[in-house]
């Protein structure tokens, strides 16, 4: 079979550090190839050598067997090399035809707008039916998780441009399960025989399901590149170089269901006996919010922010948030890790009325040691991070504050199995400290972690789950 | 489209309706003639700041360049076409070449303009030192123009936001202008160019700049370099009336042009309403506080979803 694009050992450095280290890859026409490796490993660095967003230190990059004299992001798209970003990439002003126009300016002339959006519905229904886009409502106005499909859709949109080869990162990061299947199933089942991937994702499951073969990386380099069809979890977990491997699940234990109506100690409990606003979270309880994205989890969250002002409850505020969209709703880009991990906690490290430095540092410390952050010193940027770690420093802020309740926002999207752990691990330790939790999460294995699980649809509590009966069939039977 | 700009609609009626109130006979070809009048120049202005505010820059120093080009329209241009015509395009060039040095070295273009302000004054007073000149009659004629029925004005106007809109919200550029003010990193990775966007969007605010004060001297027939001061910050308040924002990316030409009309009515309503004029500035200030505050009030009544 001809390959599309070849890598001939490719190094990439940043300053002294090595990101690459003597990377080949060869990619069919027509195949998926699926990247899985940590945070660091070099998947986007990888990644951004094939987009020409920065060129390689040492090796040779082939396309069509040719080799690219200055090559670089307008050479790649020439090319048909298009990437769906991990970080959404449109411009939330614009409308969905407006985007699309952006990325193809060949839709032109008298009624482009009327074809463009014939395009975009051809191609979103094919792949994600049921995703309720209006092509000409604004992207900010669309959800999360449709901005994802349509990012998603837009790279598979072929106009005069061609389309060969495209790069998915973390595609179904905001995708509910409903559509990230639907996602997996076009790769696998109707894309187009010609078109190439590369599927970058944590979820290993996914990466399996729906590519030929899978590239493992670590530290820099393809450990192993492995058939898909036959390739087992457990030995990509080994290749990955996770530390524990194996018994991987936390050991924990659900608090005993407590009849609500007798318990005293709650945090958050209903004002009315209303059926679609019941929830309530008792002291030391990790209460989860499962159900498809975008049904009204993220707005029972923020209600139960606004603690003075919730119509449907009575809340023990003020309570602390944890963003999964630590970039835009998280982090403070131009601070330290110190001033990030400290800005709920002012009233702690406090002199008069100034903040005191060393305070602050000892603070910063002791977390540094509990969550686990490689630094060279908490007064580097917070960007220095990787975003798992930044996740961390979050975590930190918000368990250091006194709040009694804790709200996340699928706090850990885009974060690598480890740093994964790690969280939970550190939800599991706030928790025995009588800290409560609720927990938005669009991952499975999460719900794990939760005392009780409640199921939205259509901005609804449509169950609530406890002890046993908290699986992912059950959820998945209440969702649909 | 009227749905789109219904508070730029609102603020403009709260202070029409006074207006029309005190002074009935203002409501006539020949009223309205004498109102507006004064409120093309500023349109141009504001037009001119919207287009920077569409990328999510902010120009101070318009007022400044509407008062030099009055002083050019003046002094040069009355005595020698040519040279006056070199003189106006100079300056849309320099403005291209600022536009491009804000974004190729990231340039906060607040400061970069302030500092540009200085320099419009210095030249403009060194041209004309005290208020006069001699504007070319062919400009005057221009703005004294006796349309039938409706007054010129309001015709200038309605077809200024009609062209703006064509450029702004169906031309494949105004695209990229609105979307480099949303998410320019988008536009990059689309293989577009952010520098040419900022070189061509500056070039535009340099020309209705320059259109404003040619507009300026033609309506008030005199040349002064402190004439149009007060256009930097009633641009700004204009387009932000008109339903823009400070961020880029969100702007609205019809919006903008009655922005324009709000901030110029408010002066004459005053006058009307025999404010002394030393206590005039301070009250247009507070009635622009008003209606902002009313329009976010009603634009924030509306319920937010979150998702």
């Amino acid at each position: 079979m001809k390959n599309i694009i070849e890598l001939k050992d490719i190094d990439r450095f940043f300053m002294q550090s090595q990101a690459l280290d003597k990377v080949s890859l060869k990619i069919d026409e027509g195949e998926i190839i699926g990247i899985v490796g940590h945070n660091g490993a070099g998947k986007s660095t990888l990644v951004n050598i094939i987009t020409g967003t920065y060129p390689q230190t040492s090796g040779e990059l082939l396309i069509d067997g040719e080799t690219c004299a200055n090559y670089d992001v307008f050479e790649a798209n020439k090319k048909g090399i298009r990437t769906v970003f991990q970080e959404l990439s449109l411009c939330p002003n614009l409308s969905v035809v407006e985007n699309l126009r952006v990325f193809h300016p060949t839709i032109s002339g008298v009624r482009w707008r009327a074809r463009a959006a014939a395009l975009a519905l051809g191609v979103l229904d094919s792949i994600f039916p049921g995703h309720g886009i209006s092509p000409f409502a604004n992207v900010g106005d669309l959800t999360l998780g449709q901005r994802q499909t349509f990012e998603i859709a837009k790279a598979f949109i072929v106009t005069d441009a061609p389309s060969r080869l495209i790069i998915l990162d973390e595609p179904t990061s905001a995708l509910d399960p409903k559509m990230a299947r639907h996602l997996t199933d076009y790769l696998k089942l109707s894309k187009d025989p010609k078109i190439s991937c590369i599927y970058i994702s944590h979820i290993l499951d996914e990466v399996l399901t729906c590519t030929d073969r899978v590239v493992v990386m670590k530290n820099g380099r393809i450990v192993s590149i492995l058939p898909s069809s036959s390739a087992d979890k457990q030995q990509i977990l080994e290749q990955m170089g996770s530390s524990k491997v194996g018994a991987k699940k936390l050991s924990y234990s659900r608090v005993p269901a407590k009849d609500d109506s007798t318990s005293s100690d709650f945090v958050v409990k209903p004002r009315h006996g209303d059926e679609a606003a019941c929830v309530t979270v008792l002291r030391g309880e990790v209460v989860g919010l499962a159900g498809l994205a975008g049904h009204g989890q993220t707005s029972l969250l923020m209600e139960l922010y606004d603690y003075k002002h919730s119509k449907n409850y009575i809340i023990e505020g003020p309570a602390t948030f944890i963003a999964g969209d630590r970039t835009n709703d998280g982090i403070f880009p131009v601070w330290s890790i110190v001033k990030n991990m400290t800005t709920q906690t002012w009233d702690k490290i406090r002199a008069f009325l100034l903040i005191n430095p060393q305070q602050e540092k000892q603070v910063a410390e002791k977390w540094q040691g509990i969550i686990n952050i490689k630094t060279e010193s908490v007064e580097n940027n917070i960007l220095s991070l990787s975003g798992g770690n930044q996740q961390k420093i979050l975590f930190a802020r918000c368990l250091e504050s006194s709040s009694a309740l804790v709200l996340m926002d699928d706090p850990t999207r885009g974060v690598d199995v480890e740093t994964k752990d790690e969280i939970y691990r550190i939800i599991i330790e706030a928790k025995a400290k009588n800290r409560s939790f609720v927990w938005y999460t669009t991952e499975m294995g999460e719900i794990e972690y939760c005392d009780s699980v409640y199921v939205f649809k259509a901005g609804k509590v449509v169950a609530k789950l406890t002890g046993d009966k908290i699986t992912e069939e059950e959820i998945l039977r209440s969702s649909f | 489209m009227l749905k789109k700009n219904i508070l730029p609609w609102c603020s403009i009626l709260l202070v029409l309706i006074p207006i029309a109130i005190l002074r009935p006979r203002v409501m006539s070809y020949a009223g309205l003639q004498l109102l507006l009048n004064m409120a093309m120049p500023l349109t141009l202005a504001t037009i001119a700041q919207m287009f920077a505010m569409a990328i999510g820059e902010t120009d101070f120093s318009i007022g400044n360049l509407v008062g030099l080009v009055t002083c050019i329209a003046g002094v040069i241009l009355s005595k020698n076409e040519f040279l006056g015509t070199v003189a106006l395009l100079s300056l849309v060039l320099i403005y291209m070449f600022v536009g491009a040095m804000i974004y190729l070295k990231k340039l906060p273009s607040i400061i970069v303009t302030i500092g540009l302000s200085f320099v419009w004054t210095g030249i403009a007073t060194t041209l004309q030192p005290a208020p006069g000149g001699n504007i070319p009659a062919f400009i005057v004629n221009m703005f004294e123009w006796k349309t039938p029925f409706v007054p010129f004005p309001i015709i200038f106007m309605s077809a200024l936001a009609l062209i703006v809109y064509l450029i702004v919200f169906r031309s494949n550029f105004g695209i990229l202008i609105r979307g480099v003010g949303g998410n320019p990193k988008a536009i990059l990775q689309a293989g577009h160019s952010c520098f040419k966007v900022y070189v061509f969007v500056f070039g535009l605010v340099g020309l209705f700049s320059i259109l404003s004060g040619l507009a300026l001297a033609g309506v008030t027939t005199s040349a002064d370099a402190n004439m149009a001061r007060n256009y930097t910050l009633f641009s700004v308040a204009g387009v932000v009336i008109g339903g823009g924002s400070f961020s880029g990316g969100k702007v609205s030409s019809l919006g903008a042009v009655l922005g324009a009309c709000t901030m110029t009515l408010v002066g004459t309503l005053l006058t009307f309403m025999k404010i002394r004029p030393d206590w005039q500035i301070g009250a247009q200030g507070f009635i622009i506080l008003v209606v902002l505050l009313i329009s976010r009030l009603l634009k924030n009544s509306g319920k937010i979803n979150y998702v």
